[in-house]
Order: C-alpha cells, then structure tokens, then sequence
C-alpha cells in the first residue's frame, strides 16, 4: 500500500464533529427510551413540583440568612464612650488675698457650692402630686 | 416528751412570726412615702371601681332590667366609696408632703393643717353616709353633694401645692441670704482693716441681694394668685400652672444670686492688682 492510499482510508474512516453529536444524542435517546426505569423520570407535573420546592427553599434559606445576619448584629454591641460632660474646672486663683485661706469665706464657698447643687436639684413641678383626675357626674339618664 | 417539746416549740414559732411582723409593721413610721402609696393604692381601686360603674350604668340604661338595677346600685356605691377614699387619701398625701418640707411659714402650715383635717373630716362622713342609700336617686344625690365640696377642695389642694413649692423657694432664699449675712460681716470687717480694696465685692454683694428682692417679688405674685383662687372658678388648674411658672422664675433669681455670691468669694479671695 502506497503512501496515498493509506491517508485517504483514514479519512474515510473519520467520522466528522458534528454528525458524531448528533449519533451522541441519537444514542443516548435511545438508551432512556429502553431504560426499565423509564416511567419514574421526571414528568412534566413532577418538573413543577420540583421547581415549586426549589424555590421555597431558596426563600427559605435567604430568610435563614437575614435571621442569622439579624442576630448577629443584635449580639454586636456597639462601644459605647462616655458622652462628654462639662468639667468642674475652677480657674486658679493666682495672686491670692490675705482671705483666701479664712475659715469664714471658705465655709460660705463651700456653702455656696452645695445651695447650687440644690437649686439644680429642686423638683418645682412635683407631677406626682397633679391632683387626681375623678368622674364628679353620676347620673342615670340618656 | 422530746416529741411534745418540738411540736410546742413549732407552733410557738409559728404563732410569734406573724404576730412581730404585724407589730413591726404597725411601728413602721406613717410619712409621707407611706401616705403617697396608699393614695396610689386608693386610686387605682377607684379607676377599677369607675369602670366597673360605666358598664353596669351602660347595662341598665340598655336593659332596664332589675338585675341591672340591683349591679348598678353596687357599682356606683362602690365606685362614690372609692372616690370618697381617693380624696382623703390624696389630702393625706399633701399634708405629709407638706410636714416634710422645709421653709413652709408656720402660720401658713397650722391654717392649712386645720383646713385639711376638715375637708378629710367630711369626706370620712360622706364615705359613711354613702352606705344608708337605698337607691340610685339616692346615690345621685350623694355624688352631688361631693360634687359641690370638690371645688373646695380643689382650692385647698392647689393651695397646699403652692406651699410646697413657696416652701422650698423660701429654704433656699434663706439659706442664701444667711451667707449673705456672712459676707457683709466679712466685707465690713476687710474695709475697716484696710487689707483690700472692697467696691467690687460690694457691688457684687448688692446684686445678689437685688436678685433676692425680685426672687421674693415673684413669690409673692405667686402667692396673691393662689389666695385670689375661689371655689367655683373654672380654671384653678390653669392659675396654678400660672403659678408654678411664678415660682420657676423665683428659682432663677435664686440661682443668679447664688452665681453672684460665687464670684464675691473669688473677688474676696483675691488679692489687690496693686498688691
């Protein structure tokens, strides 16, 4: 056999892409077609319910995800800094008086601090005591 | 024996427990807490006993039956008892308030104790009374009579409220104008001695007894309001807010003058630019 003769049977031999899907196909259609089994593939009705089951559990596991997301954030507590609040500063006094350390003007300072804290804390509404409120018309006609 | 002797130990345990916790209880101190919370107990078994009244009433003006009769008459009996009790416990309430407050002028206090036990003496009657009704006529009638005494009482309570509060203004007026007091002794004494220069001190001194003066203008305004309050006026509720505003505006003439009396010490505290 010459040189030509042999490349030529090999094409003959080959069979070409396309034709070998569709036989592919042809073959594999045939064998579901013969399969003992055949009635118990998915229908059409069963196809149905199957994308309705898929789809509950798709919202079924977002709506897990969101609880669990959910929960998690509710666990995370946020650091919570101290809101600021005005110093009790007092400016030093630099060039004191003969008075600064006298007993009597130390007590009226002192004084004079705690009538300021009393002043801020007297309650000048005193709601608890609002008079109560009573239904004074009994009556018996329409 | 042994036996005997553990079962009469037990029931003696059991007998004395209750008996001290009862004593305990009665020499529990009556105050004002005290007072307050039976008047929150009293009110709560009157807005039950009210609404028990509305649909007992709304039954029998429906139905007119003689069971609904009967129900309506126990509701609304129950009900006046309950509003008679709320009241005298409410004026309970105030006067104990009023005890525990410091700066309340005695004459003011004694005149208003007397008025109080009055108007609680006759809301213990009519409790009493309300029992002997034999109809709902009668009932009507009953109510109507509380009806009239409440704008009274109403005065009395806006009164005692106002009391309270002048009160409490007044306790710290006092207890600046006492350190007023001081600081004038100190000032005059810093002046004779010569130690310090004293006009800024004094200026300041003289602002805080102004701030004191128109402290004292807004109490009395205050109070002329709460003495012009009559039984059949319609908005007493209105004029003690008036009021109330008054003495708020009391408290912050108070807080300037204390503001000031802060700054004089400083003053006094320091020493002269020249020094």
């Amino acid at each position: 056999m010459n040189k030509e003769e042999i490349i030529s049977q090999n094409f003959e031999t080959q069979i070409p892409i396309k034709e070998k899907g569709v036989l592919l196909w042809q073959k594999t259609k045939d064998k579901v077609n013969n399969l003992p089994f055949k009635d118990k593939l998915p229908t059409s009705k069963n196809k149905k319910i199957a994308l309705i089951t898929g789809i509950i559990l798709f919202f079924l596991i977002i709506i897990l995800v969101i609880i669990s997301s959910t929960y998690r954030t509710s666990q995370f507590k946020p650091l919570i800094l101290p809101s600021p609040s005005p110093s009790p500063y007092e400016e030093e006094i630099k060039n004191p008086s003969n008075y600064a350390t006298d007993s009597a003007v130390l007590g009226v300072e002192e004084k004079v601090k705690e009538i300021n804290q009393e002043l801020d804390q007297t309650d000048l509404k005193e709601t608890g005591l609002n008079p109560p409120i009573l239904d004074m018309e009994v009556n018996f006609e329409e | 024996m042994k036996k005997s002797l553990i079962i009469i130990f037990l029931f003696s345990f059991l007998f004395l427990i209750p008996s001290s916790a009862l004593k305990a209880q009665d020499n529990q101190e009556f105050n004002f807490d005290r007072a307050y919370q039976d008047y929150l107990f009293t009110y709560n078994q009157y807005r039950q006993a009210h609404n028990e009244y509305i649909t007992a009433r709304e039954q029998y003006l429906n139905y007119e039956t003689l069971t609904a009769k009967t129900l309506a008459l126990e509701q609304t009996l129950r009900m006046l008892q309950e509003r008679d009790n709320t009241i005298r416990t409410y004026l309970t309430a105030l006067r104990m308030k009023m005890a525990e407050t410091t700066g309340i002028l005695t004459y003011k206090q004694n005149t208003l104790y007397l008025q109080l036990d009055a108007e609680v003496a006759w809301y213990v009657n009519h409790h009493d009374s309300l029992s002997s009704a034999a109809s709902l006529e009668d009932l009507t009638k009953l109510s109507k009579e509380t009806e009239e005494r409440y704008g009274k009482t109403q005065v009395l309570i806006y009164q005692g409220l106002g009391i309270i509060l002048e009160g409490k203004e007044n306790n710290l007026k006092n207890q600046i104008n006492d350190q007023i007091q001081i600081l004038k002794e100190k000032i005059t004494e810093i002046r004779e001695k010569g130690d310090k220069d004293t006009t800024i001190a004094e200026r300041w001194l003289l602002e805080a007894e102004n701030k004191l003066i128109r402290a004292q203008e807004k109490i009395d305004e205050a109070n002329a309001l709460l003495n012009s309050l009559k039984t059949f006026d319609q908005d007493k509720q209105e004029d003690y807010n008036q009021t109330q505003s008054l003495f708020q505006e009391a408290h912050l003439y108070l807080k300037e003058a204390n503001g000031f009396l802060k700054e004089l010490v400083r003053e006094i505290k320091t020493a002269d630019l020249n020094e």
